[in-house]
């Protein structure tokens, strides 16, 4: 049996974005969605290397879409969570909250 | 007004050409309300980080690349050596069978003066031949670890140039260079990294170019 993946923190970032934006997720506007949600600012590269690491890993795969006139006529590369992702970041959710758990931290609220 | 052909191009070199088309698309819609100079700060970060991504991946692997061209460039050079030697030689002979060089007498001095104000030809054309060797050689490295490196082709050169330039500072210091201090030798070996590798990215972006037209066909 192959060993659980295991994920950064970075990664777990992108895959939860991934999800939350369904059939709209590519480049822009996960970085948009990774601002509005954790305050961080994703550089492009940080997002290119880690989408193309998380689809080697076959946590996520990618299409690309219609191109558009205000890209200059190219096409946006949407990403989506495979199974196999959203096993490993519900997998390393878990463990963050059973580290949680007994602690009482600002702000934090506990499952 | 930016040139996308160019950043298309530039990101062609770590990615696919379909991936680098549409990651010129995504920085072109944030330029919109970032600017130009974000844009291409952007791209030249991203280039940067796919090229990191491709030596982190396998550093091991990249490593023992760079020294196989640190091999082969010490091959080639040497090669060049003796082609060189030969010629002179050549020469030599011929210059003698013709009567023009005596050879019971020294060559005269016009011929092989180093002095600044009037350096003799064998020096020039010895210093013209060595240039050019270093440059043939640096392409032909640089097309040797991009046949060694398929999909990955930029990431061994980058690995060769920095074990490169760490070699020669220590040939530098060792043969004394220091007395010029750090900076100076620094400084130096920065000017010449980007002349002398420029042949190095050409011979591997040709393998990489060439890859790539064999796939699409």
């Amino acid at each position: 049996m192959a060993a659980p993946v295991t994920l950064g923190e970075f990664e777990q970032i992108v895959l939860l974005a991934i999800l939350r934006l369904k059939d709209t997720a590519y480049a822009v506007t996960l970085r948009a969605e990774i601002k509005a949600c954790t305050n961080r600012t994703a550089s492009p590269g940080a997002l290119y290397t880690t989408l193309d690491r998380l689809e080697e890993k076959g946590l996520v795969t990618s299409r690309y879409g219609d191109p558009t006139p205000q890209r200059g006529g190219r096409a946006k590369r949407f990403f989506t969570v495979t199974a196999k992702g959203v096993d490993a970041v519900a997998r390393a959710q878990r463990a963050y909250q059973r580290l949680l758990v007994g602690l009482k931290l600002p702000g934090v609220a506990h499952a | 007004m930016r040139n996308v052909h160019l950043a298309e191009w530039l990101l062609s070199l770590a990615v696919s050409r379909e991936s680098a088309a549409s990651m010129v698309g995504d920085l072109l819609e944030e330029a919109r309300t970032r600017g130009t100079v974000w844009f291409w700060l952007s791209l030249v970060g991203a280039v940067c980080s796919l090229i990191r991504r491709d030596v982190a991946g396998n550093p091991m692997r990249m490593l023992s690349l760079a020294m196989l061209g640190v091999v082969v460039q010490l091959a080639l050079i040497a090669a060049a050596i003796v082609v060189f030697a030969l010629g002179t030689l050549a020469v030599g002979v011929a210059a003698m069978a013709v009567g023009l060089v005596d050879p019971r007498h020294q060559p005269p001095t016009w011929l092989v003066s180093t002095d600044a104000q009037a350096v003799g030809p064998f020096v020039v054309a010895g210093t013209i031949f060595g240039y050019a060797a270093a440059l043939v050689s640096q392409f032909q490295v640089g097309r040797v670890l991009a046949k060694r490196s398929p999909g990955h082709e930029l990431a061994p050169c980058v690995v060769f140039i920095v074990v490169g330039e760490l070699v020669l500072f220590g040939l530098n210091v060792a043969m004394g260079g220091i007395r010029y201090g750090l900076s100076y030798l620094a400084s130096y070996q920065l000017l010449l990294v980007i002349p002398f590798n420029v042949p190095l990215f050409a011979g591997a972006i040709r393998i990489r170019n060439g890859r790539a037209a064999t796939k699409a066909a």
